[in-house]
C-alpha cells in the first residue's frame, strides 16, 4: 500500500517492516477475545491489512517528539 | 424557477410575492422524482411535510407577516440528522431497526424557523466512514456531471442533489473531509465551519473530537445565509461553542482588499493532479497570492486524524460489532474492527500530537489571513473504482481522496470549498481560514464567484 505524499511516504515503508505479521495476528486474536468480539475467520485478512496500516500511521505519529508535559488536544473542565 | 436558481434569488423571489413557496417546492420535488432514479441522492422524500410548510409560507406572506432569509427554499439533509418521524440511518442497514426521531435536529430547526423547507434525506457512506459516496445497502450516490462517476462522500447524496438542481441547498457532516470532498467533486460550495461552531444535537455522531456539519449549495452567498440562519450556541451539543452569532452575510461583498493570501506548499502539493495543480494555480492568481507558506508536519497530521478516526470510531460502533457485525459493509466493519484493536496508548499520542500541530497551525495565521489548497488530489474518480496513477505510480484510491482535507479538519479550521469549472470535469479548493474566520474564507470565495474564477457548473434541467 502506498499512500501519495514525500516525506511521510518514506516513514511508512520503513515503518511498514517494523509490524511482524505473527504480531498482528496474534494481537487480532488477543483483542477480540478481550472485547468478546466475534470475528470470522474470512474477515481476518482485510482487518490485519488495515491494522497494519493503522499502526504504521500510528507509530508514525508517535515518533514525534513532544515533552513528558504536553498535553492531548482534548481538555476536560469540571 | 430554473432548477439552478439560487437560495438567495428563491427567497426573494418569495418574499416579493413573484413566486409562491408552493411552486418551488412542487417544482422542486417534480425534480426529485424525475432525476433522482439516476443520481441516487435521496433515501427518503418528505413531500407531505414539505408542501405542509409551503402552504404556511404561503399563509404567513398572505397575511402581510414578515418572512425568513430563506422563505420557501427546499433543502435536504445527509440522512446522519434526525429528521421527525423518520429513522436516523446514518447510510446503514442496522439503523433502519432504530425508532422514529421525536423532533429533527438543531440546525434543521434552525433552517426551518428561516423558512426553509426539508423536502428529504440523502444517501451517504455507511456511517460516514467513507470519501467515495458508495453504499453498499443504498447504491451509489451518483456524480450529476457524469453518472458513472462518483459523488464523492461520505455525503454523497448532498453533493448529487445540490449538484444535479434537485435542490439548492444540503447540510452535510464533515470528520475528514465529508462535505469538502463531494464539493470538489460535484463542483459545489461547501462550508466546514470552525469545530464547535454549529450544534450537533439531533445527528448520528462519527468520530465526537472531529465532527464538524456545514452547508452545501452553488454560492457562497447561499453558504453564508444558510450558516448565519444556523449560527449561535447550543445546549444540546456539549461541544457547540458559547459564542454568540457572528453573521457573514453583511460582510461577504467587502473584497479581497487587505487580505493577505497564501498557498499551502510541501505536502499540498506532492500527490496533486495536474487539474488540482491547474485549479489551485486558477485561484491563487484571482487572489494576487503570490506567497507560498508549509504548514508543518501535514503529513503527520493527516496520520493523527486517521488513527483518532478509526479508534473513536470503533468505540462508537462496539457493541453493534458485537451483535450485527454481518449487517455492517465489510469495508467498514473491517477498519472499524481494525481501530477497535488499535493501542490506546498509541491514540493518546495522536491526540497530543494535535495539540502541538494546533499551535503551529495558529501562529501562521499572525501572517496570512487564508491559505488555499487543492481539496482533492484529483477530480471524481468513476464508481467502483479502486486504484489511481498519481506520479506515475499506482496508488489505493480510497486513502488518498483526503490526504488534503485531513490535516486541516483535523485542527478544527473553518473551510470553504470553492468550484473551478475544468473541463470535463469540475475540482475544489479549500480556502482554510483561521478559527472563528468563516467570514474571511467566505468573503474570498464570493470574490472567486464573482471573477468567475469559481463556478458551480449548471446542471442538467
Amino acid at each position: 500500500l502506498t499512500i501519495a505524499g514525500g516525506n511521510w511516504r518514506r516513514q511508512f515503508q520503513r515503518k511498514r517492516s517494523d509490524v511482524k505479521e505473527d504480531a498482528l495476528d496474534a494481537l487480532i486474536e488477543a483483542s477480540a477475545a478481550a472485547l468478546t468480539l466475534p470475528i470470522e475467520p474470512a474477515w481476518k485478512p482485510t482487518i490485519k491489512a488495515s491494522l497494519a496500516v493503522t499502526l504504521q500511521l500510528a507509530n508514525f505519529v508517535a515518533e514525534f517528539q513532544l515533552p513528558d508535559e504536553a498535553e492531548p488536544a482534548p481538555v476536560f473542565e469540571a | 424557477m430554473h432548477a439552478s436558481a439560487s437560495a438567495a434569488e428563491i427567497a426573494q423571489a418569495v418574499a416579493t410575492g413573484r413566486v409562491s413557496a408552493t411552486e418551488i417546492v412542487g417544482a422542486a420535488l417534480r425534480r426529485i422524482s424525475e432525476r433522482d432514479k439516476i443520481l441516487n441522492a435521496f433515501t427518503a422524500v418528505t413531500d407531505e411535510r414539505a408542501r405542509a410548510k409551503a402552504c404556511a409560507i404561503d399563509a404567513e406572506r398572505a397575511a402581510g407577516r414578515p418572512l425568513g432569509a430563506l422563505a420557501g427554499v427546499p433543502f435536504a439533509v445527509k440522512n446522519l440528522f434526525d429528521v421527525a418521524g423518520l429513522a436516523t440511518l446514518a447510510g446503514s442497514k442496522i439503523n433502519r431497526d432504530r425508532a422514529p426521531a421525536a423532533i429533527d435536529a438543531s440546525l434543521v430547526r434552525r433552517l426551518q424557523s428561516a423558512g426553509a423547507v426539508l423536502v428529504g434525506t440523502l444517501n451517504m457512506g455507511e456511517y460516514a466512514y467513507d470519501f467515495t459516496g458508495e453504499n453498499l445497502h443504498f447504491g451509489p450516490s451518483r456524480n450529476p456531471h457524469d453518472v458513472s462517476r462518483m459523488t464523492g462522500g461520505s455525503s454523497g447524496g448532498c453533493g448529487g442533489a445540490v449538484g444535479g438542481g434537485l435542490v439548492p441547498l444540503a447540510l452535510g457532516s464533515d470528520t475528514n473531509g465529508s462535505i469538502r470532498v463531494p464539493s470538489s467533486f460535484c463542483g459545489l460550495f461547501g462550508l466546514k465551519p470552525t469545530y464547535g461552531r454549529l450544534s450537533r444535537a439531533g445527528t448520528f455522531p462519527f468520530v465526537a473530537s472531529l465532527d464538524h456539519l456545514g452547508p452545501m449549495a452553488r454560492s457562497a452567498r447561499d453558504l453564508a445565509l444558510a450558516y448565519d440562519a444556523m449560527q449561535g450556541h447550543d445546549p444540546d451539543d456539549p461541544v457547540c461553542a458559547r459564542r454568540i452569532a457572528e453573521p457573514a452575510l453583511p460582510r461577504i461583498a467587502q473584497g479581497i482588499g487587505g487580505l493577505r493570501v497564501a498557498v499551502a506548499a510541501g505536502h499540498f502539493q506532492r500527490g496533486a493532479s495536474p487539474e488540482a495543480v491547474a485549479a489551485v494555480a486558477r485561484v491563487a492568481q484571482a487572489l494576487n497570492a503570490t506567497r507560498e507558506i508549509e504548514i508543518p508536519e501535514a503529513a503527520r497530521a493527516r496520520a493523527a486524524a486517521f488513527v483518532i478516526t478509526t479508534s473513536e470510531g470503533a468505540s462508537l460502533h462496539l457493541e453493534r460489532l458485537r451483535a450485527r457485525a454481518c449487517d455492517f459493509d465489510p469495508v467498514v466493519r473491517d477498519r472499524l474492527l481494525a481501530g477497535a484493536f488499535l493501542p490506546a496508548a498509541l491514540v493518546v499520542k495522536a491526540q497530543k500530537f494535535r495539540r502541538w500541530y494546533r499551535t503551529q497551525v495558529l501562529k501562521l495565521f499572525e501572517g496570512v489571513d487564508a491559505i488555499l489548497a487543492p481539496a482533492t488530489p484529483f477530480p471524481a474518480p468513476r464508481i467502483g473504482q479502486q486504484t489511481m496513477q498519481l506520479e506515475g505510480a499506482e496508488v489505493p484510491l480510497r486513502p488518498n481522496i483526503g490526504i488534503f482535507t485531513q490535516p486541516i479538519s483535523f485542527v478544527g479550521l473553518p473551510v470553504v470549498v470553492v468550484p473551478v469549472p475544468l473541463s470535463p470535469l469540475p475540482i475544489g479548493v479549500q480556502i482554510i481560514a483561521a478559527p472563528w474566520r468563516e467570514d474571511v474564507a467566505l468573503r474570498l470565495a464570493h470574490a472567486l464567484e464573482e471573477s468567475k474564477t469559481a463556478v458551480a457548473p449548471p446542471s442538467a434541467e
